[in-house]
């Protein structure tokens, strides 16, 4: 290959020096220092550490039975549930940001979409793992596909599980398409600027032979427009497929209409808790600092406390629709909620989600990247609490008393509960360390610099 | 060969040279599996499909070793591993007229139970019993069968069980065989006789079986210096030493309780497991419960709660020893009002106790003498085996007076006169041992060792014995203290008979070849004694004077009793009773005094006096009322719970003397205050896998409260003490309020218990027979959507009368043994993960310290909108055109939604392989257990057994449904009604449950899903559920309304 | 990419492809762009880091089909989601669940939104690549050095030297007078071979083969023959611990799980106290008359001749004359041991009372198995009363028929 350098142009290319060339460096350097912070060592291991914790819990669950997970009669459904409810929730945001916000021409998206994209797919990854091992024989779920066979067994089409195959599949897919179409120019970008062979090769091959031609742009645009335009939608619809998991059922505490507008504000809130949470620590290791912006971090803050609001709205509303119904199980449902054997968990998920975003009122504290960190973790653990009380208390206590019951979840419970946060942190830190963290070609598009002439004309 | 010829041959046909020599060969039809050893030719005898049965097997003495082997080689050809295992064909070669492969016969027999036999139909797969149920025509039974008779099936194929005689020099025990133990019993035995038995004793329980007694008395003949002994501690000798006192020679009473319109019970629960003829009159009793003019009206005074206090109207709970001076108070007021003949003799002068003054008692006595002497002729008073005489003979002495004699109750003449149940016999029997002065001791089965009261060592002095014998199924503490345990034979295994309680005569016939070669009490003492005739002979001889007729025998062992083989009835001629002489606890009030409790010991309802102890089954059972599982508990009133700060579900010492035991208490609404309920029958050292056993590091189950029993007052003692204790202790196993039900939870159930369970006095009903409908308001029932399929042909549903269920909760049982059901075991359980298809739901009415209990079977209630089905991704339970809500199993991939969205939580799913002793852990690795081979015997052939990960659920039983519809089809004829029959519905005993077509108008249940008292549970969801509860109607006296 | 394959012996010299010319500000490109359009060359394009505003218009780039081709998707993948619902469950399996109808649009509603997202999405990306005539792997430009920073900062204008208004000279004055920051020729790629890489065949190919192995053992399982059961690796509830009707049961020395029941207990039902019915006999002696359970009536006489056909016929003949195939083959194998079946048509047969045949039947003579445990005890009469009329038949030859055999009733 030496010799072939003189007459290769991607070798040490000349290197930019106004505003779009340092957006190119500062985001390409990411991916192409041979050493990444130490910070970024340190969490990988974490992460791996907790990874192999859930391959473990996994492969002795397969081994024992679903028996080893503190699942009972009523409560046939435990923490599985709650965390693939939990992480599909997270996986919102991701594709909202880009898709609606992109719709809604929100300029300042653009620092943050690319990787709460990645982070939505990563979620949905760990949400998708739940449902398929918590399962009592989980080496059927293929049972689920509409495989034709011999037997003429089909899937069952009523059943809101069913449903979530097809949602949570056809979101990971389009999730997928939008974020890789979204990096092609980048991809691009970094292909151009690869000093060795196989970063050039890889980069090459993914980036297709994008060049930027404005043939190309034009329906490059369409096309993301129109994927934005179809995500939107999509967005909104799985949680509320997820939430017909509950709202079709009989169960009181389930069986509400109020559920599908409930989950999405609640995915929302948990997607940009979540997005905080990863973009304080990103934006203060990987050099971000001028990209993403403590105005970003605020303006997500805001979101905060407007879908914080929403889901508190939801948490009263239940308690009223279920006094005025004047269902005598209904009622008893939710008094047992709040001041039953899980009044604990209630309240937990009260402090977290309806009370802690209030701080965010004060502008010192949205701007603080401390205190975002800290109020999008704990709003995360009250989102995972929501679900944990909507599952496990409405069917702990159902219609009849003598099958009531309280659920204990168990160690190996906890066990796969980290091992999928070891998942979801292992693959962001993967992404961040190979892949643009964020759209360059789109953040310049939006940079001053590029709009500078549009007033001339 | 087949017994085609002996049974020809038995019919007086001319016997050819074949059935002579096939005859000879009989016996080998009987050999079992441990009488085996490992010639060359076994193993291609085992691939020779054609071979006939167990031909060319010498009848050798049984080696484990070779067992083993065998096995080995049978798995080996099983051909395990990760294929699929090759099943081969094995049909008989000659199988005997009638007997079509993969269908089954019932047979008649009996099971004896504290010398009371109870009539019984064993159902028989290809040879193999798999079911028990009652037989109709034994008046024992009336066709109902209680737990134990259903689970005695699962004891039958228990692992655990011996299969083979030990000795025991010192400590250490050999296996032996029955070879070595003649080697040593010819001489002994012989030297014995010489010596007239002198130092020889026999210890066993009561029995009423005629050829055992009839053996007895020869044993007594030929071993004239031999004493025989019984000790029965599930059972009381107040009843007898009662009757003696009331009629000058012991009686028993036959209740007829069917024609009593008023029944007073004295702490006598009629229901209860142990209480003799409780089947019989659990269905009596229930007869009279359909709400009309003449329902009957029964009122129960007890100490802790029991089946009857359930079903009863009105309920007193008073602690044992008040008990006393309450009939006395009775007897003072009845005769006042009854005007009795003088020669019944002058009525008790009324105690002066304080618990007569006050007024809840007061009122209730003045009401139940009023209502008594109303009803005189038709008013029954019974008082409880754990009464002491007194009451009894009081008990008498009313009957006489309300001149129900002849009429409520009838007496016969005591057989078992002079022999005793409780402990007086057995101390002299110790005193004997521990003075030496006994050489060889028999103990033909129970397990006195474990079951002595805490002031008798007898364990410890079986040693003093020089030769010790027990016959037993299990090699159990008993066995482990005599120098020979030889092992029994089960009475599905061997001929016998036995009594009912009324006398009759009942034949106990084999349903399988003795498993593990063991022998009967009958085979045993035959042996001592020398005889060389078959069982069956012997049996047949005992009722040789009944039986004249050719064919008599054949048709009583094909009825399973022998006709007009009862006690003559007769009118004994009551004594006069001197006034009754009262303790001071005995005049003492209802609140308890310086913290001095009473302590009652009752035997279980499950595990009996501990025989059961190893008997998954039972021990998963919920016990009725308590619904506690797996465990023992001291039953105390929540009130003097309160008092003395024992919290319910923990850890407590009771201490009664020196002796004191720590277990969970268990506060039970309704028990008497001041009175702690103790259950015999756990905390076995020596019970098997199962039950806890020393040996095999299993932890025993429950804790065994013998020891504070006392051989003078076995079953109530004053003067107990009890302390909260902090031992560690695991979560009790209950079924119900698993965990303490916080305030909350309990608003909410008095809030929605009236809608569930529909209850309204006899009153209310005739003012609105439809009191059901008032107990809930919903707006009509409109479907969005016209049904897709109208259901005609069979539209199968069930109809409860909650009016009749007792809560015995022996349907549970028989539904388990019916759908093979797996046991999960104590930690399983209480995680809330029973797999009892039928569960009896249980509600408390009222305070604590005075609580109305009621009983709800809940099957599988097969809404035709059914909320499972929808939810489920594979449809893996989904609706036939009849109706049933149908499980696939093989389809289930056990996502559990099904069960979240049942509103009655019926569904039940396989969290683990509960199997898996049976199955082997893996494909690859198959268990290699040769006894888990027996114990797979028990399943029904009828029924999948499901493994891990999928669900399941009640299916009305649709293997019965379906045998018969093909049996109908091949007949070209109509299922007519009642030819279904569930197991829950045909093992009932107060025939609560009718199971049958909807569409057929002259079905019993079309019928009664009519009656205006008929419900559907949580109707109001529109999930038209095909089960209709029939509301209770209580029939309280308007005097103490 | 392209290049990765590049040989280092330098080619010939290469063909012009086309003009070049850079701009430091999209400002610049657009209106160097217009210039461009203007002058009415066609087969040129831009090139910039980014979706440069405005640029379409100044470029005259006209609206793209590509919105079209992701509705038709849409709508293609509503089709199937019905479809599909339709099928399985109303159509080619009818579930009966929760009485709910077979076909109800509503709970088809999200599969049906589901599938439409997911055919137009996957849709637009790939209508958008095959529209770009991606991917690309080579192309003239990537041998221009500053053309690189073409996805950095730079922007960049090229015309090809196909187009028709294109003139070197002319070209190249127009593109200086759009004040770039450089311009510059750009050759063909004569470099880049046309064909595909080497290492790409072959790692298709290779793949391809070891992607075929699992299909092609599937397919040989399919077709080959083994005496070994299916493997078959989680067992689930095919491993049944039950014993059903006539199977292994290792417990017991023959292996069987049929017991024998003791030949002195008596099942429900089994009583068989009329010895007449079931044995044959009457006080003492064979019975000579049919028991009054067995009527003589056409029912009974059918099913006799058809249960003679099913066990009797084989040996005894259609007739009965001992005759049957069975006799036949053994008699033309010559059998040594071979005892010919009974004529049952001979004398003394028709005087035999009707209870010893019934006897016979039921415990088998000589070398005849026994037939009770096979055959009713109802059809055996039945049997019996047709064997009579078969007699009859043929003693109706020879006439007078003995007064024992009259009494059939």
């Amino acid at each position: 290959m030496a010799a072939a350098t003189d007459i290769n142009p991607f070798v040490n290319p000349p290197a930019g020096d106004n505003a779009f060339a340092r957006i190119t460096d500062n985001i390409s350097r990411i991916a192409e220092v041979d050493k990444p912070p130490r910070a970024w060592y340190i969490a990988f291991a974490a992460a791996l550490g907790l990874l192999s914790l859930f391959l473990v819990s996994v492969g002795y669950l397969f081994w024992e039975g679903i028996g080893i997970y503190g699942n009972m009669m009523p409560v046939a459904w435990g923490f599985p549930i709650v965390n693939f409810v939990f992480w599909i929730g997270i996986g919102h945001a991701g594709t909202l940001i880009s898709a609606i916000l992109f719709l809604l021409r929100q300029g300042w998206r653009t620092a943050i979409n690319r990787f709460a994209e990645a982070m939505t797919i990563f979620a949905v990854i760990c949400a998708g793992i739940f449902p398929g091992i918590h399962i009592g024989r989980p080496w059927l779920p293929y049972y689920m596909m509409p495989i034709p066979n011999q037997m003429e067994m089909w899937p069952q089409f009523r059943s809101p599980l069913e449903w979530d195959i097809f949602a949570v599949s056809t979101y990971a897919t389009i999730s997928i398409v939008f974020w890789y179409m979204g990096m092609i120019p980048d991809f691009a970008t970094f292909r151009d600027r690869a000093t060795t062979f196989w970063r050039r090769l890889a980069y090459g091959i993914v980036a297709m032979g994008w060049r930027g031609s404005s043939r190309q742009w034009h329906r490059y645009e369409r096309a993301y427009l129109l994927l934005a335009a179809l995500a939107t939608p999509l967005v909104l619809s799985v949680h509320s497929v997820v939430s017909f998991d509950f709202a079709t059922s009989q169960i009181p505490g389930w069986h509400t209409t109020i559920f599908p507008p409930y989950f999405v504000a609640g995915a929302i809130f948990g997607g940009f808790a979540m997005v905080v949470t990863l973009a304080v620590p990103a934006r203060q290791f990987f050099g971000l600092k001028r990209i993403i912006t403590i105005k970003h971090l605020e303006l997500m803050n805001k979101v905060l406390i407007a879908t914080g609001l929403l889901v508190g709205y939801a948490y009263g509303m239940e308690f009223f629709v279920a006094w005025y119904s004047g269902n005598e199980y209904e009622v008893f449902t939710f008094v047992n909620r709040a001041f039953g054997p899980y009044a604990w968990a209630y309240w937990t998920m009260i402090t977290c989600n309806v009370v802690s975003p209030q701080l965010h009122w004060f502008k010192s504290v949205r701007t603080s990247p401390l205190a975002t960190l800290l109020i999008g973790m704990v709003i995360n653990v009250g989102m995972w609490f929501e679900r944990f009380v909507i599952i496990c208390t409405s069917l702990a206590r159902d219609f009849l008393p003598s099958s009531w019951g309280y659920y204990i979840p168990t160690m190996w419970d906890f066990m796969t509960l980290a091992g999928s946060f070891g998942l979801f942190f292992t693959l962001f830190l993967l992404f961040c360390r190979y892949l643009p963290m964020v759209a360059m070609a789109e953040v310049k598009a939006f940079h001053p610099a590029a709009h500078a002439h549009a007033e001339h004309h | 060969m087949s017994s085609l010829k002996d049974r020809t041959s038995a019919d007086g046909e001319p016997s050819s040279a074949t059935s002579s020599a096939t005859s000879s060969a009989r016996p080998r039809f009987w050999r079992s599996f441990s009488e085996l050893n490992d010639k060359p030719e076994f193993r291609e005898l085992l691939e020779r499909e054609f071979a006939a049965p167990t031909e060319a097997l010498p009848a050798d003495a049984p080696e484990r070793r070779n067992f083993l082997k065998l096995m080995g080689a049978s798995l080996g050809l099983a051909g395990v591993g990760c294929r699929f295992e090759e099943d081969k064909l094995l049909p008989l070669s000659r199988r005997p007229e009638g007997t079509i492969p993969g269908t089954t016969k019932r047979f008649a027999t009996v099971m004896e139970t504290d010398g009371v036999g109870v009539g019984l139909q064993v159902t028989s797969y290809d040879g193999r019993p798999i079911k028990v149920d009652g037989n109709p025509l034994h008046p024992e039974s009336l066709g109902g069968a209680g737990a134990q008779h259903q689970a005695s099936v699962l004891e039958l194929y228990d692992p655990d069980r011996s299969d083979r005689p030990m000795r025991r020099g010192g400590s250490a025990a050999q296996p032996s065989s029955w070879d070595a133990f003649a080697e040593f019993a010819k001489p002994h035995f012989a030297r014995l006789k010489n010596t007239k038995g002198y130092g020889l004793r026999i210890l066993s329980e009561a029995t009423s079986s005629p050829t055992l007694l009839a053996l007895k008395a020869e044993f007594l003949q030929v071993f004239s210096q031999a004493k025989w002994t019984t000790f029965t501690p599930g059972a009381s000798d107040s009843p007898r030493a009662g009757s003696a006192l009331a009629f000058g020679a012991p009686h028993r009473a036959i209740l007829n309780t069917e024609a009593a319109r008023v029944i007073l019970s004295l702490d006598a629960d009629l229901f209860a497991a142990d209480f003799p003829g409780h089947l019989a009159h659990a269905r009596a009793v229930a007869r009279g419960r359909t709400p009309d003019a003449n329902m009957s009206r029964i009122y129960s005074v007890e100490c802790g709660y029991t089946l009857l206090g359930g079903f009863a109207d009105h309920r007193l709970p008073l602690r044992a020893e008040l008990i006393k001076a309450f009939v006395a108070a009775l007897d003072a007021k009845v005769s006042e009002l009854a005007k009795p003949l003088s020669e019944l003799g002058a009525a008790q002068p009324v105690p002066k106790a304080a618990v007569l003054a006050e007024a809840r008692v007061a009122k209730f006595l003045d009401a139940v003498a009023k209502d008594l002497v109303k009803n005189t002729g038709k008013s029954l008073v019974v008082a409880g085996p754990s009464q002491p005489p007194e009451v009894h003979a009081l008990a008498h002495r009313l009957n006489a007076v309300l001149g129900n004699v002849g009429r409520t109750v009838e007496y016969v003449a005591d057989p078992l006169a002079g022999t005793t149940a409780d402990g007086p016999a057995l101390k002299s029997l110790t005193d004997e041992l521990t003075r030496d002065r006994v050489d060889t001791l028999i103990i033909l089965g129970g397990n006195p060792a474990y079951t002595a009261p805490g002031d008798i060592a007898f364990g410890d002095a079986i040693a003093r014995a020089k030769t010790s014998i027990h016959l037993s199924l299990h090699d159990n503490e008993t066995s482990q203290r005599s120098t020979w345990h030889i092992n029994a034979a089960h009475y599905l295994e061997s001929w016998g008979d036995a009594r009912a309680w009324d006398g009759l005569a009942s034949i106990q016939q084999p349903l399988l070849a003795p498993l593990y070669g063991g022998r009967s009490a009958i085979e045993f003492l035959a042996y001592l004694l020398e005889k060389s005739e078959k069982p069956v002979d012997l049996v047949k001889r005992t009722h040789a004077s009944l039986l004249a007729a050719s064919d008599a025998f054949r048709r009583a062992v094909h009825d399973g009793f022998i006709q007009r083989s009862a006690f003559e009835r007769i009118v004994p001629k009551l004594v006069v009773l001197a006034p009754l002489t009262f303790s001071e606890r005995e005049l003492g009030g209802n609140k308890l005094q310086n913290g001095q409790l009473e302590v009652t010991f009752a035997p279980c309802p499950k595990v009996h006096d501990g025989r059961y102890a190893n008997n998954g089954w039972l021990q998963e059972l919920p016990a009725p009322v308590t619904h506690l599982s797996w465990d023992n508990a001291a039953f105390i009133s929540p009130v003097t719970g309160e008092e003395l700060g024992i919290k319910d579900g923990e850890p407590c010492t009771v201490q009664v003397g020196k002796n004191s035991v720590t277990l969970p208490a268990l506060w039970m609404p309704g028990h008497a205050e001041g009175s702690i309920g103790l259950t015999l029958g756990y905390g076995r050292a020596e019970a098997g896998q199962v039950g806890g056993s020393v040996r095999a590091d299993v932890d025993p189950v429950g804790a065994n409260v013998y020891a504070l029993r006392s051989s003078t007052s076995p079953h109530a003692v004053g003067g107990g003490t009890v302390a909260r204790s902090n031992k560690a202790q695991d979560r009790l196993a209950l079924t119900t309020d698993l965990h303490a039900i916080d305030a909350i939870g309990k608003e909410g159930i008095e809030e929605r218990a009236p809608s569930l369970l529909r209850e309204a006095t006899l009153e209310e009903f005739r003012k609105n027979a439809r009191f059901v409908d008032e107990r809930v308001h919903h707006p009509p029932l409109l479907n969005l959507w016209q049904p897709p399929v109208s259901y005609e042909g069979h539209k199968w549903g069930m109809a409860v009368d909650l009016n009749k269920c007792t809560g015995c909760s022996a349907c549970v049982t028989a539904c388990q043994a019916e759908n093979n059901i797996p046991i999960v075991g104590k930690v399983n359980v209480a995680k809330g993960r029973e797999m009892l298809w039928l569960r009896v739901d249980r509600y408390y009415k009222g305070e604590a310290a005075d609580a109305q209990v009621s009983f709800q079977p809940i099957p599988c209630q097969q809404c035709e909108n059914a909320p499972c089905e929808q939810v489920c991704p594979v449809g893996a339970t989904m609706h036939s055109n009849e109706g049933l809500n149908d499980m696939v199993y093989n389809r289930c991939i056990g996502t559990r939604y099904c069960s979240n969205n049942c509103p009655y939580k019926v569904r039940r799913f396989n969290y683990f392989n509960y199997n898996v002793d049976v199955i082997g852990v893996t494909p690859f690795t198959p268990t290699d257990d040769p006894k888990m081979k027996v114990k797979a015997m028990v399943f029904n052939p009828e029924v999948t057994v499901r493994s891990r990960g999928v669900m399941e659920k009640c299916t009305f039983c649709v293997q019965r449904i379906q045998n018969a519809k093909i049996k109908a089809k091949n007949a070209k004829r109509a299922i007519p009604d009642g030819e279904i029959r569930t197991a829950c519905q045909e093992t009932c005993p107060a025939g609560a449950i009718v199971f049958g077509d909807l569409n057929d108008d002259s079905a019993e249940v079309t019928a009664l899903a009519q009656l205006p008292r008929a419900y559907a549970l949580l109707g109001e969801l529109n999930n038209r559920p095909r089960v209709r509860y029939l509301g209770r109607v209580r029939n309280p006296n308007p005097e103490l309304a | 990419m392209s290049h990765d394959e590049k040989t280092p012996e330098t080619p010939g010299p290469a063909a012009l492809h086309g003009l070049l010319a850079e701009y430091d500000t999209p400002a610049g490109i657009l209106a160097a762009s217009q210039k461009i359009r203007d002058a009415g060359y066609s087969r040129w394009d831009t090139f910039t880091p980014f979706p440069v505003h405005g640029i379409d218009k100044a470029m005259g780039i006209k609206m793209t089909v590509l919105p079209w081709i992701v509705l038709g998707a849409g709508l293609s993948g509503l089709a199937t989601a019905i479809a599909l619902q339709w099928y399985t469950n109303t159509f080619d399996y009818k579930w009966l669940i929760s009485g709910k109808p077979f076909f109800s649009i509503p709970a088809n509603v999200p599969i049906m939104f589901e599938l439409t997202v997911l055919f137009a999405g996957i849709t637009a990306l790939v209508a958008m690549l095959v529209l770009n005539n991606l991917p690309l792997p080579s192309h003239p430009l990537d041998f221009v050095r500053r053309f690189a920073r073409s996805t950095d900062d730079r922007f960049f204008l090229l015309i090809e030297a196909a187009d028709p208004k294109f003139d070197e000279e002319s070209t190249k004055a127009l593109l200086e007078g759009t004040h770039p920051a450089a311009v510059e020729t750009v050759k063909e790629d004569n470099v880049t071979s046309n064909k595909l890489p080497k290492v790409l065949i072959y790692g298709v190919v290779i793949l391809t083969v070891i992607a075929t192995v699992p299909f092609a053992l599937a397919a040989k399982a399919r077709h080959a023959t083994s005496k070994q059961t299916r493997i078959h690796a989680v067992l689930d509830m095919d491993a049944q611990p039950k014993y059903k009707a006539q199977r292994r049961n290792p417990v017991y020395a023959d292996g069987r799980s049929t017991r024998l029941p003791d030949p002195d207990t008596v099942a429900v039902g089994d009583l068989r106290e009329d010895s007449h019915f079931y044995r044959g006999k009457m006080n003492g002696g064979w019975a000579r008359t049919f028991p009054p359970q067995v009527r003589l009536e056409d029912a009974t006489m059918k099913r006799g001749q058809e249960r003679f056909g099913i066990y009797c016929q084989p040996c005894h003949g259609v007739g009965g004359e001992g005759n049957g195939m069975v006799a036949k083959r053994a008699e033309e194998l010559q059998q040594g041991t071979w005892v010919p079946p009974t004529n049952l048509t001979q004398d003394y047969l028709r005087q035999m009372a009707v209870g010893e045949l019934f006897n016979t039947i039921t415990n088998g003579i000589r070398n005849m198995p026994a037939y009770g445990p096979q055959i009713t005890t109802e059809d055996r009469w039945a049997i019996i009363m047709y064997l009579r009329a078969l007699q009859r038949g043929h003693a109706s030859k020879t006439a007078g028929l003995p007064p024992a055999t009259g009494g059939t009733n």
